[in-house]
């Protein structure tokens, strides 16, 4: 077990799927010999090769598509979209190609690809490079959804989603690239759909998703001291949920925040809100459930301005006391 | 027209009232006259009966719910008619500031649709879906609860509060009577069902308070710590018979009459009953020795010296001085000994010989009017004997005739391990033949 | 370069293949045996065959909406693609894809797309599949004039070109991108002067010559296949039906249909056959009396094929 960075586990879950099997390549703009606009592919072109480490034209849409393509044909491409924002750009062949191929053909199609996205502010990078969506592509059947938040769990996300025969949005929220965990020095690969517990207690429940988990734990932290006792789920992957996971913790605290760096408006925070309420967790519900999220605005430049559109450690502190008020 | 109902004022010192029960639903027809609600007051439970005759249109305030006297309870009105507005705050507790009357608020009758709705709202309990869970769990009506989460929500631990305090049924107002005064509720008890209320509590907290003025403590100490454990002890471990006859007392009388002078001459002493109740057990005990004993670890010790003991009332408590061998001494000795002790006890200048070693004892209440009583054995001895009043009473005598003659009651109390009934039996009447032919023992 | 009779024979089977099934297809949904809409290629049935004629076994194709011939002319059984269209659970996408999304990975077809320009980049890809394989196979890309004024179009065949994938673009312009005219709609001459832009050959060819396809296409897969990149192919042809089916055709004239329908390819394929003496008279009847027969005997297997049990409508989402 030793201490990495987030963007190294991820390199590393990258490398060693792309040894493992022949078929994994990785196309994108800038990941080769500049090693990914954020240096996630770094090196790897010189271990792999220009042929399955692809510099790609600025064409997310024919990125996509050629992904969507040569895993119809039996790749398994990993496309790297430059900002999440971009993705707007590769709607298409994301959510009515890649998705939706395999059920319009009767299901006898598959299209193992991955498409992993920068998302997030706190870089200064304004609206178009900065809004964090995955909560969107849960939205359409077809796609897989994951945002993972510590290095450990994007090491594992990452390389079983390269394994999945469906396509995959892989959501890295930028901030977290320098986010140091365990990781651990054996092979090891995590379920798609399966929530984690990163932090156990009892008096409250917070499900966070990617950046957002590590600010909970921080907030969690600072409500400890005075004797809050936080829960804190990170669902890891959007879809498949895992609401059991969520609706077990509800059940036993009664009282459930969820925080998303999504904006707040219809994103997944709701979608899980909905979810608790119409479970059996419903009548353990001692608290209106609680949600946080970014503002309904694009992300403004100013970093002050910044800070405030996204919820921050303090806005979780101060939701959770709300909901234990 | 609506009339609105309130709180009534049910006694003179009456503030508020608890509201126990509804006896009408919302919606139903009352006629005036008829019970309409059952009210807790400090003194008593009252049902209170509708003011007019309508339609319960609304209940203002739940069950359970503490209601000053004079604040609207609820409105009684004919099915279609507006509604009076009401004060803004409508919370059962609140104070009413102005008392206005019906009419005047007729006046100012304008119902629109956020009040209407503000009342719908009001007549639904705000409570956490866990809350309910738990109330549903545990059969509590969500009315009862007192609410403590934000904007007055029932949470989960109100209700869980609720069913620990129900353990402990009681009305709110009790409930905070008794948590003011610290009084544990758990102490009062009540029927099945019933629940503890303010009046209880009230009672409980004068209990409380006067206990404490009714005793001083006299600590176990000296005389009253020895009278306490020997009493108890012997008590505990004698078992006890009482065999009890009347004596006629004339001869002793005539007697006593006699000797007096004699005895004054004697020892400077004047002559008592007791004196003859003390030699005639004497003369008894040296005839059934087996009463002269006392129950022994390996059997029962017949003791060889006849020492009576005579009990002595003192201010604080009781000692038995001792007559030696008081079956070898006269009247006079007799006489002369039990004075000396008696003055000696008062004084508190007993010696142990003087208080030790006796072997029968005589404890005589008759001087405070008592006519018989049972006395408990001064251990380690087999019996005691309790002597009563002497008082003329009317007797048959042998020839038959009706005649008024002094008569006394004494109730032995025996060693039922060392003296049979009969043995007891035999020895009471043997004193009572001494004392009613009182020369024999002085043969 | 010579085609074999057999070849030329299997061309003009296709193509009348193509025609009846159109024409089946029409008159089923007329009888509302068809719930949803269809696109029609009668008049295209050369452009469909004679590329894919140049196609060796294994190599694949992506389709567009107006797929039905591509299907066919790639080996696609007939009863399966009207059980398609009539919803059946027999049909090849299990009654969920319907005429737009009529695919069968087995033959090479890896499906016709409902976006304009949505099979582009999916060729592409798949191209680049084989370019990483070296599995020796073509991509043949069909996409008709409308997709050639799609961003993705664009990207792709400079990628294609880039990379030197084995991929052939086959624009199937038959003059309208739903009712706008062509020269409406796009601002070059023609289709394959874009190639240009991408350092790829451009080739126009008589869409509604099937060999003439055949040679242009075959020329544009040997090369792909060599290793030498992409070609695109635009094949000039005519729509006879409407867009769709609900197209009152106002935007053009009778006299238009009429005089591309004296260019019908399969017309003058029968002509030329028999001119050539490649075959007789009877013995083209014969084939078209047998098409016949098959394509009412998938008819019947369709009608009488099942409805897809509602129980299943969330299979194949997910792999």
């Amino acid at each position: 077990m030793a201490e990495k960075l987030y963007i190294e586990a991820l390199r590393e879950g990258l490398r060693e799927e792309l040894l493992r099997d022949e078929k994994v390549f990785l196309l994108g703009e800038d990941i080769g010999i500049y090693g990914g606009a954020f240096g996630v592919t770094k090196g790897l072109v010189q271990e792999f090769g220009e042929e399955r480490i692809i510099d790609t034209p600025i064409s997310e849409q024919a990125i996509t598509g050629i992904a969507v393509g040569a895993a119809i044909a039996g790749m398994r491409p990993v496309v790297e979209i430059m900002f999440f924002d971009f993705l707007t750009l590769a709607m298409d062949q994301l959510v009515n190609q890649g998705a939706k191929i395999r059920y319009m053909f009767g299901g006898k199609a598959k299209v193992p690809m991955v498409v992993r996205a920068p998302m997030g502010c706190g870089t200064g990078a304004a609206a178009q490079h900065s809004q964090s969506f995955p909560g969107i592509f849960a939205h359409f059947p077809g796609l897989k959804v994951v945002m993972p938040s510590t290095p450990y769990d994007v090491k594992g996300l990452i390389k079983a989603a390269i394994r999945d025969d469906n396509p995959v949005l892989f959501a890295e929220h930028k901030l977290l690239y320098r986010v140091k965990g365990e990781v651990p020095d054996e092979e090891y690969v995590l379920p798609l759909g399966k929530a984690d517990i990163k932090r156990k207690g009892k008096d409250v429940t917070i499900v966070a998703g990617s950046i957002m988990v590590i600010r909970a734990l921080e907030a969690a932290k600072e409500l400890e001291k005075e004797g809050i006792d936080v829960e804190v789920i990170d669902p890891r992957t959007l879809k498949p949920l895992d609401m059991k996971t969520i609706i077990d913790s509800v059940k036993k605290t009664g009282r459930v925040l969820i925080v998303e760096d999504d904006p707040v408006s219809f994103g997944w925070g709701a979608e899980i809100a909905a979810g608790i309420v119409g479970s059996e967790a419903f009548d353990y519900l001692d608290a209106p459930v609680k949600r946080l999220g970014g503002l309904d605005i694009p992300i403004p430049y100013n970093p002050n301005l910044e800070r405030h559109a996204v919820p921050q450690v303090e806005d979780i502190v101060k939701a959770v006391k709300d909901l234990l008020r | 027209m609506a009339q609105i109902v309130r709180m009534p004022k049910l006694g003179l010192t009456m503030t508020e009232g608890t509201i126990l029960r509804w006896l009408k639903k919302e919606g139903e027809e009352v006629k005036q006259g008829e019970p309409l609600l059952e009210i807790e007051t400090d003194k008593v439970n009252l049902e209170e009966e509708a003011p007019v005759t309508g339609i319960l249109r609304k209940i203002l305030v739940p069950e359970g719910s503490v209601v000053e006297v004079g604040k609207e309870i609820a409105i009684i009105a004919e099915p279609d008619e507006p509604l009076p507005e009401l004060e803004k705050s409508s919370r059962p507790n609140a104070l009413l500031n102005e008392r206005s009357t019906v009419s005047e608020m007729e006046n100012q009758q304008v119902l629109d649709g956020t009040d209407a709705r503000d009342e719908e709202m009001a007549g639904k309990i705000k409570a956490s879906p866990a809350a309910k869970r738990v109330a549903r769990e545990h059969g509590v009506d969500l009315r009862m609860v007192t609410p403590t989460g934000p904007d007055g929500r029932i949470v989960e631990k109100d209700v869980l509060a609720f069913v620990e305090s129900r353990k402990v049924r009681a009305t709110p107002v009790a409930k905070k009577i008794a948590q003011e005064k610290g009084i544990d509720l758990s102490i009062i008890e009540k029927p099945e069902g019933e629940r503890i209320t303010k009046q209880d509590v009230m009672e409980a907290v004068e209990a409380a308070s006067s206990a404490k003025q009714e005793y001083s403590v006299i600590p176990w100490t000296g005389m009253r710590k020895a009278i306490s454990e020997k009493m108890t002890k012997s008590k505990k471990e004698i078992p006890h018979f009482y065999l009890t006859l009347e004596v006629d007392m004339s001869k002793v009388l005539e007697l006593k009459e006699k000797l007096a002078p004699k005895v004054q001459e004697m020892s400077g002493t004047k002559l008592s009953i007791n004196d003859i109740l003390i030699k005639a057990c004497a003369v008894a005990l040296a005839e059934f020795p087996a009463v002269n004993s006392s129950a022994g670890e390996e059997g029962i010790l017949v003791k060889n010296r006849i020492n009576i003991g005579l009990a002595v009332a003192l201010e604080n408590g009781l000692v038995v001085p001792v007559v030696r061998d008081a079956d070898k001494k006269g009247l006079a000795r007799i006489s002369k000994e039990t004075a000396e002790l008696i003055t000696k006890a008062r004084e508190g200048k007993l010696l142990p010989d003087d208080y030790q070693g006796g072997t029968f004892t005589i404890s005589n209440l008759g001087m405070y009017d008592i006519e018989e009583f049972s006395a408990i054995i001064n251990a380690p001895e087999s019996a005691i004997l309790a002597v009563g009043k002497i008082m003329k009473k009317p007797v048959v005598t042998e020839d038959d005739k009706i005649a008024v003659r002094p008569m006394m009651k004494m109730t032995l109390s025996c060693d039922h391990r060392v003296i049979d009934g009969a043995l007891g039996a035999r020895f009471l009447r043997r004193i009572k033949q001494l004392l009613e032919d009182p020369i024999e023992m002085l043969l | 370069m010579e085609l074999t009779a057999e070849k030329k024979l299997w061309m003009y089977k296709k193509m009348y293949e193509i025609r009846c099934f159109e024409l089946e297809v029409d008159k089923l949904f007329k009888a509302n045996m068809i719930w949803g809409t269809c696109h029609l290629s009668v008049g295209e049935e050369a452009t469909a065959v004679g590329a894919i004629a140049a196609l060796e076994e294994g190599d694949m194709i992506t389709s567009t909406h107006r797929g039905h011939g591509h299907c066919i002319a790639k080996g696609g059984k007939l009863p399966q693609m009207f059980a398609e269209l009539l919803g059946k659970e027999t049909g090849y996408c299990r009654g969920r894809g319907g005429s737009m999304h009529i695919a069968d990975i087995e033959t090479g077809n890896l499906g016709a797309n409902g976006i304009v320009g949505g099979g582009i980049p999916i060729a592409t890809g798949a191209a680049l599949a084989s370019k990483m394989k070296k599995d020796g196979k073509v991509t043949l890309c069909f996409f008709g004039d409308g997709a050639n004024n799609q961003g993705v179009f664009h990207e792709s065949l400079n990628i294609a070109s880039l990379w030197k994938l084995p991929v052939v673009y086959v624009c199937e312009n038959n003059q309208y991108g739903m009712s706008v005219a062509f020269k409406k709609s796009t601002a070059a001459e023609n289709v394959a002067d874009r190639a240009a832009a991408y350092n790829m050959p451009g080739e126009i060819v008589d869409g509604n010559d099937v060999e003439a396809v055949y040679f242009a296409v075959k020329k544009a897969v040997d090369r792909a296949r060599k290793g030498e990149g992409p070609t695109l192919v635009e094949a000039k042809t005519y729509r006879w039906l409407g867009h769709s089916k609900s197209d009152a055709n106002l935007y053009r004239t009778k006299e238009e249909i009429e005089e591309w329908k004296k260019k019908c390819p399969i017309k003058r394929y029968r002509a030329k056959l028999i001119k050539e003496g490649v075959a007789t008279e009877e013995e083209l009847d014969k084939i078209e009396k047998e098409v016949e027969r098959k394509i009412q005997e998938a008819i019947e297997y369709a009608k009488n094929s099942p409805e897809p049990s509602v129980e299943d409508i969330a299979d194949g989402v997910y792999a």
